[in-house]
C-alpha cells in the first residue's frame, strides 16, 4: 500500500485531535480573558485593568452590597474594572489552591481566616507588608490585622468581625433568652413537642455549632507549641451537654444538619437556634420574630472575613489597582456598608464607632458575643481537628462513644490524622 | 440476534392477521391472572423507587425560598413558583455550563470516536505485533482506579498550566472513551465480511477512502452507541472537571451545580431547578436511544 | 487477506495509543513516584523522596485492614444486588405485556440521571425531618438517624449506589436473556419440566456468559465507585463510611497530603491488579475477542 495513503488516515485522525485541542485553546483563551484569569496576565500602559475578586458571602443579601460598592469603584476609577465571583466556602478554598499554585486564579480573595495558615504554607498568599499601602492598614484596628498573623507575617486585611455563633430565639415562643444553660434546657423543655416543635435546634453535623460550649467550659484546642489539649475535662463536659440534650432532656431533634436546623427555625417550629449573623436574614425574610442573645455559659469562636491578594501578581499597574481596591473596600462608608448588610462589626476605627454600631440592637447583639469570643487557632492542623471532631461528636450523638470517653478517642484520632498527614520531615 | 428478532417480530405480525387478537393474546400464554397482576404490582414499585427521586427534585425546585422545606409529600406545591428557574438562568452563569458542557462533550465525543475507528479498524482487519499486547492494555486501562491517575494528572496539570483550561479536560475525556469504544467497535467491524473492502482495493482505494465510504456507513449503529457512550460520560464527569476547572465562566454543568451547594446553607430550590434542566435532556436523548446502547453492550454476550 | 503495508496498522492505531499513553501511563509513572514523596501541605513546592515510609505508615495502620474488608463487603453488598435486582426485573421483562416498553425504559431512569445530581438528591431524601425518607420512617413508626450514624449512612450509600448500579444489569441481562432460543423452553416444556427447572437448567447456563463479564466489570466500578461516597458524605466522611478510594480522596483534597494520597492509590491499584489477572486470564479464553 502507498505511503500516502495512511498518511492521510493518520492526518485525520490526528486532526481531529488537534482540532480539539485548538478550538479549546481558543475557547480557553476566549473565555477567561473575560473572566478570572487576571493574576497571570501583564498590563500594558493605557490598558483597562480587570481585577477579579472571589467572595463567599450569602448571595441573598450581599450580592447587590458588593455590587453598589464595585460599580462606585469603577466609577471613581476609570481605568479599573472588578468582576466579583460567588463560592461556596469549600469550593472557594479548594478552586483558589488549585488556580494560584497553576500560576493563575482571582486577584483578591474574601473568605474565613482558617484559610490563612492553609494559604500561607501552600505559599498562595501574598505577604501584604510593603505591599499594601499603609495608609489602609492605618484605618484599620490594629488588634485585629495583630489577631491575623500568620508565624508574624500578615496575610491578610481583616474587614469585618462577626463570624461568630450567638443563640436566636423566637419571640413568640420565648420572651426572654436564657441567661445560664440551667435556664436553656428547662424553657427548651416546657417548648418542645416533638416532632412538631423543639425547644432547641442546630447544626448537629458541623462541630463548629457546639464549640462555644467546648471553649466556654474552658477547653483549648493547642497549647503554644501546637501540642493537641482537645483530651481535657472541658471537651467531656461539652460532649456530655450535647449528649444530654439528646438522649436525657430531648430538647433536639434527633438528627439534623443546618438545612434541618435552618429549616425547623424559620417555619416556626424551633424556639432557638445556635447560629450566627449570616442567618439573620433569612429569618427576617421568613417573617420570624426574633431576638438575638448570647450563648449561655459559651465562649464562641469569634472571627473576621479575611481579604487576601493573589501572591502570582506581579505586575505593578495591577498592584496598584488592587491597592486602590482594598483602599475602597476598608473605608468607612463602604465597611459600614458591609456591616449593615452582613450585621457584623467594622473593623474600620471610624466605622466601628459608627452610632449606627453602636445602637443598633442586633449589632449590639453580635458585638457582645465577639467580645465574650476568641479566633480560631491559626494553625494549618485546624482541618484535622474539625474533622476528627466531627467525627467524634457523630459518634456520641448516635450513642455509640460515651461523652466521658470520647475527648480521649478526639485526642487520639487527631493526633494519628496529623501525623499521617502533615509530617514535616 | 438481530435478524432473529425480526422473524419474530414477523410471526407475530402474522399471527395477528390469522386471527382477530383477544386480550389475553397481549400475555403470556400460561400466565394466570394473579400471576400478571403480581407483574404489574411488582414492575410498578421498582418504577416508584426508580423515578421518585427525580420527582423529588422537580418538587423542590418548584418551592419558593421560604418553604423549601416542608413535610409535605405531595408532588406539586402548593405554593408553586417558577422563581428558581427565572434566578438561575439570569443570575447564575447556567447557561454559560450549559454551553460549556455542549462543546466539552461533543468535541471529546467526536475526537473520541474518530481516534476509536481508526484503532478499530486496523484491530479488526490486520494481524500485526503487539496486537495482542495493546488490545490487553486497552482492556486494563478499565481497570485503574481513577484517584490514581486523578492525582498525577492533577499535579501534571497544575505544573503544565492545564488549570482553567479545556485542552486537559479533552484529553482526558478522548482516553476515558476510547477503550470501550475501540472494544465496540473492534466488534462490529469483525461481522462484517470484508469482501467489500477486498473489492474496493482493486479499484484502488486507499484505506482512508476504505474507511470512510465502506466501513463507516456500514456500521452507523455502534458508531451511535460508542458516540453516545463517549457524549454522556463528557457531560457527566464531574471529579476530573471539578479540580481543573476553577473559573465560574469555564464550568461545566456538574461542576457548577455541585458548586451552587455549600455545607451551611445551600440553596436547595436553585440547585434543584439547574438539576432538573441537567437532567431531563440527556435522559431524553439517553432513553430514546436505548435500543442502540442495549445492542452495543450485548454484542459480546451474544456472540456463539 | 489481501496484502497490507507492514506499518499500516501502528499508524492506524497511534493516536488512540498516544492519548492512552498520555493520559494513563504518563501520570501512572508519576503517582508511582509520589508515592514515595513526602508532598503535602509544607512540601507542596519543595517534595522529597522518603522511600517506603508512606507504605510502611499505611500498613501499619489497623485502618488499612478495616477499610479493606470494608471496600470487599461495599462491593460483594452492591454487586450481588446488582445482579439479583437486575436480574429479576430483566426476567419480568422478558414476558409479553401491555406496556412493557414504557416499563422498560421507565426502569433506566436511574441509569440516564447524572450521578452527582442522583447522589446529591438521595442524601437530601435520607436527611432528618424533611427527607422523604426520614418522613416514611417516622409514619411507620421507626428512627433511623441516616445521616449521624456513620453505620446507617454506610448502609444509606449503599442502596444509592444499588439504586444506581440496577438499570445496566438489568438491561444486559435483558439482552442475554433475548438471545435464547425460545425453541429451548418449549422443549423444555413438552419434557414437563417446571418453570424453576428451565430457569436452572437453560437460562442460568445461557446467561453466564453475558454476566459473568459484566459482574466483573461491575465489580471493579463499584470498587472504585467514589462519586457516592465522596458526595455523599462531603468529602469529610466519618471512619465507618470509608472505602479505600475515598480515603484517597479524603487524604489528597481535603488534607492536601499528596503523598500519602498517592501510596494509598498504588496499594489500590495492585489489589485491583490480581484481582485482574485472573479478569484477563478469563478473556483470553474467548480467543476470537483479541484475533
Amino acid at each position: 500500500m502507498k505511503r500516502k495513503n495512511w498518511l492521510s488516515v493518520l492526518a485525520i485522525s490526528s486532526l481531529a485531535v488537534t482540532m480539539a485541542l485548538g478550538a479549546v485553546g481558543c475557547n480557553g483563551g476566549g473565555a477567561a480573558g473575560a473572566s478570572s484569569q487576571g493574576a497571570g496576565a501583564s498590563t500594558k500602559k493605557g490598558d483597562v485593568i480587570e481585577l477579579v475578586f472571589s467572595e463567599q458571602d450569602d448571595p441573598q443579601s450581599a450580592d447587590p452590597t458588593w455590587a453598589e460598592i464595585i460599580a462606585a469603584f469603577e466609577a471613581e476609577n476609570p481605568g479599573i474594572k472588578v468582576k466579583s465571583e460567588h463560592k461556596e466556602t469549600e469550593g472557594q478554598r479548594t478552586d483558589w489552591n488549585n488556580s494560584v499554585l497553576a500560576g493563575k486564579g482571582p486577584d483578591i480573595i474574601s473568605s474565613p481566616p482558617d484559610n490563612i495558615p492553609l494559604f500561607a504554607e501552600a505559599q498562595t498568599a501574598m505577604e501584604l507588608t510593603g505591599v499594601i499601602d499603609e495608609s489602609t492598614f492605618a484605618m484599620l484596628d490594629s488588634k485585629a490585622i495583630e489577631n491575623y498573623k500568620y508565624k508574624g507575617k500578615v496575610y491578610g486585611i481583616p474587614y469585618k468581625v462577626g463570624n461568630c455563633l450567638v443563640l436566636v430565639y423566637n419571640k413568640d415562643l420565648i420572651a426572654e433568652p436564657p441567661t445560664t444553660l440551667d435556664e436553656l434546657v428547662q424553657k427548651a423543655k416546657e417548648l418542645t413537642n416533638a416532632p412538631n416543635q423543639y425547644g432547641l435546634v442546630y447544626d448537629m453535623v458541623e462541630p463548629y455549632f457546639a464549640s462555644p460550649f467546648f471553649l466556654g467550659s474552658g477547653g483549648q484546642i493547642f497549647d503554644d507549641n501546637g501540642g493537641l489539649l482537645v483530651n481535657s475535662d472541658a471537651a467531656k463536659k461539652a460532649f456530655q451537654l450535647i449528649y444530654d440534650w439528646k438522649f436525657t432532656d430531648k430538647i433536639t431533634p434527633a438528627e439534623g444538619n443546618s438545612d434541618v436546623a435552618n429549616a425547623l427555625f424559620l417555619e416556626g417550629k424551633a424556639a432557638m437556634i445556635i447560629n450566627g449573623p449570616w442567618f439573620f436574614n433569612q429569618a427576617k425574610d421568613a417573617n420570624i420574630n426574633y431576638g438575638i442573645a448570647a450563648l449561655p455559659n459559651a465562649m464562641p469562636f469569634a472571627d473576621a472575613k479575611i481579604l487576601m491578594v493573589n501572591p502570582n501578581i506581579k505586575d505593578e499597574a495591577r498592584l496598584a489597582a488592587i491597592n486602590k481596591f482594598l483602599a475602597f473596600i476598608n473605608n468607612t462608608e463602604n465597611q459600614l456598608k458591609l456591616a449593615k448588610v452582613s450585621t457584623e462589626i467594622p473593623t474600620n476605627l471610624e466605622a466601628k464607632n459608627d452610632p449606627y454600631v453602636t445602637e443598633d440592637e442586633e449589632l449590639k447583639g453580635v458585638a457582645a458575643a465577639v467580645a465574650s469570643g476568641v479566633p480560631q487557632p491559626a494553625r494549618p492542623e485546624m482541618r484535622q481537628v474539625w474533622d476528627t471532631w466531627r467525627t467524634v461528636q457523630a459518634r456520641v450523638l448516635s450513642g455509640e462513644v460515651a461523652p466521658a470517653d470520647a475527648p480521649a478517642i478526639w485526642e487520639a484520632e487527631c493526633k494519628k490524622q496529623i501525623e499521617a498527614t502533615m509530617s514535616q520531615q | 440476534m438481530d435478524s432473529k428478532v425480526i422473524v419474530n417480530k414477523q410471526t407475530v405480525i402474522n399471527n395477528k392477521k390469522a386471527y382477530k387478537p383477544k386480550f389475553r393474546d397481549h400475555f403470556e400464554k400460561k400466565d394466570s391472572a394473579a400471576k400478571i397482576i403480581a407483574i404489574y404490582v411488582i414492575l410498578t414499585i421498582a418504577l416508584i423507587i426508580n423515578i421518585y427521586p427525580i420527582l423529588d427534585i422537580l418538587k423542590i425546585s418548584l418551592r419558593p425560598y421560604s418553604s423549601l422545606f416542608s413535610t409535605d409529600l405531595s408532588i406539586i406545591p402548593k405554593n408553586l413558583t417558577f422563581k428558581n428557574y427565572i434566578t438561575i438562568l439570569t443570575e447564575r452563569a447556567f447557561a454559560k455550563w450549559m454551553i460549556n458542557s455542549i462543546i466539552v462533550a461533543t468535541i471529546s465525543a467526536v475526537a473520541g470516536v474518530t481516534v476509536a475507528v481508526t484503532a478499530a479498524y486496523a484491530y479488526s482487519r490486520y494481524k500485526f505485533k503487539g496486537k495482542k499486547m495493546t488490545l490487553t492494555a486497552f482492556l486494563l486501562t478499565q481497570i485503574f482506579p481513577a484517584p490514581m491517575l486523578l492525582l498525577p494528572t492533577y499535579i501534571m496539570f497544575q505544573k503544565f498550566n492545564l488549570i482553567d483550561s479545556y485542552v486537559g479536560i479533552f484529553i482526558t475525556y478522548i482516553a476515558t472513551s476510547v477503550p470501550f469504544s475501540v472494544w465496540v467497535l473492534k466488534g462490529y467491524f469483525d461481522t462484517i465480511s470484508a469482501s467489500m473492502e477486498e473489492s474496493a482495493i482493486i479499484d484502488g482505494a486507499n484505506t482512508f477512502q476504505i474507511i470512510t465510504k465502506i466501513v463507516i456507513p456500514l456500521t452507523l449503529p455502534a458508531i451511535g452507541v460508542t458516540f453516545l457512550n463517549a457524549f454522556m460520560a463528557a457531560w457527566n464527569e464531574y471529579v476530573i472537571a471539578r479540580i481543573v476547572l476553577t473559573d465560574d465562566l469555564m464550568k461545566t454543568l456538574p461542576v457548577g451545580l455541585v458548586g451552587l451547594t455549600g455545607s451551611f446553607r445551600t440553596d436547595w430550590g436553585i440547585y434543584s431547578a439547574g438539576a432538573i434542566m441537567t437532567a431531563i435532556p440527556v435522559m431524553i436523548v439517553f432513553m430514546s436511544l436505548s435500543k442502540f446502547l442495549i445492542n452495543g453492550l450485548t454484542l459480546g454476550g451474544v456472540k456463539e | 487477506m489481501w496484502s497490507k503495508s507492514k506499518t499500516e496498522p501502528y499508524i492506524l492505531t497511534s493516536p488512540a495509543i498516544l492519548v492512552l499513553i498520555v493520559v494513563v501511563g504518563f501520570p501512572l509513572v508519576y503517582g508511582i513516584y509520589l508515592s514515595f514523596t513526602n508532598m503535602n501541605v509544607y512540601s507542596f513546592r519543595d517534595p522529597k523522596l522518603i522511600g517506603l515510609d508512606n507504605y510502611i505508615k499505611i500498613f501499619a495502620d489497623p485502618i488499612f485492614y478495616s477499610t479493606l474488608l470494608r471496600t470487599v463487603i461495599w462491593t460483594v453488598v452492591n454487586v450481588f444486588c446488582h445482579v439479583l435486582g437486575g436480574l429479576c426485573l430483566a426476567m419480568l421483562l422478558n414476558r409479553k405485556f401491555p406496556f412493557k416498553n414504557f416499563y422498560r425504559v421507565m426502569l433506566m431512569v436511574p441509569w440516564a440521571v447524572p450521578q452527582y445530581i442522583a447522589v446529591i438528591t438521595w442524601k437530601n431524601m435520607f436527611r432528618g425531618t424533611y427527607g422523604t425518607i426520614s418522613i416514611l420512617q417516622s409514619q411507620l413508626g421507626v428512627n433511623i438517624e441516616w445521616l449521624i450514624n456513620p453505620a446507617y449512612t454506610f448502609i444509606a450509600c449503599m442502596i444509592t449506589n444499588i439504586w444506581l448500579g440496577i438499570p445496566f444489569m438489568m438491561m444486559v441481562i435483558l439482552g442475554g436473556l433475548q438471545s435464547i432460543p425460545g425453541e429451548l423452553y418449549e422443549a423444555a416444556d413438552i419434557d414437563g419440566a417446571s418453570g424453576f427447572q428451565a430457569f436452572r437448567h437453560i437460562t442460568l447456563p445461557l446467561l453466564k456468559s453475558t454476566v459473568i463479564p459484566a459482574t466483573i466489570i461491575g465489580g471493579i466500578w463499584t470498587f472504585n465507585m467514589v462519586n457516592v461516597i465522596f458526595i455523599f458524605t462531603d468529602n469529610s466522611g466519618q471512619e465507618q463510611t470509608q472505602i479505600l478510594v475515598s480515603r484517597v480522596y479524603k487524604d489528597a483534597f481535603n488534607f492536601f497530603a499528596y503523598g500519602r494520597a498517592a501510596a494509598w492509590s498504588v496499594i489500590i491499584f495492585l489489589i485491583l491488579a490480581v484481582f485482574s489477572v485472573g479478569f484477563i486470564k478469563m478473556m483470553m479464553k474467548e480467543k476470537e475477542a483479541f484475533e
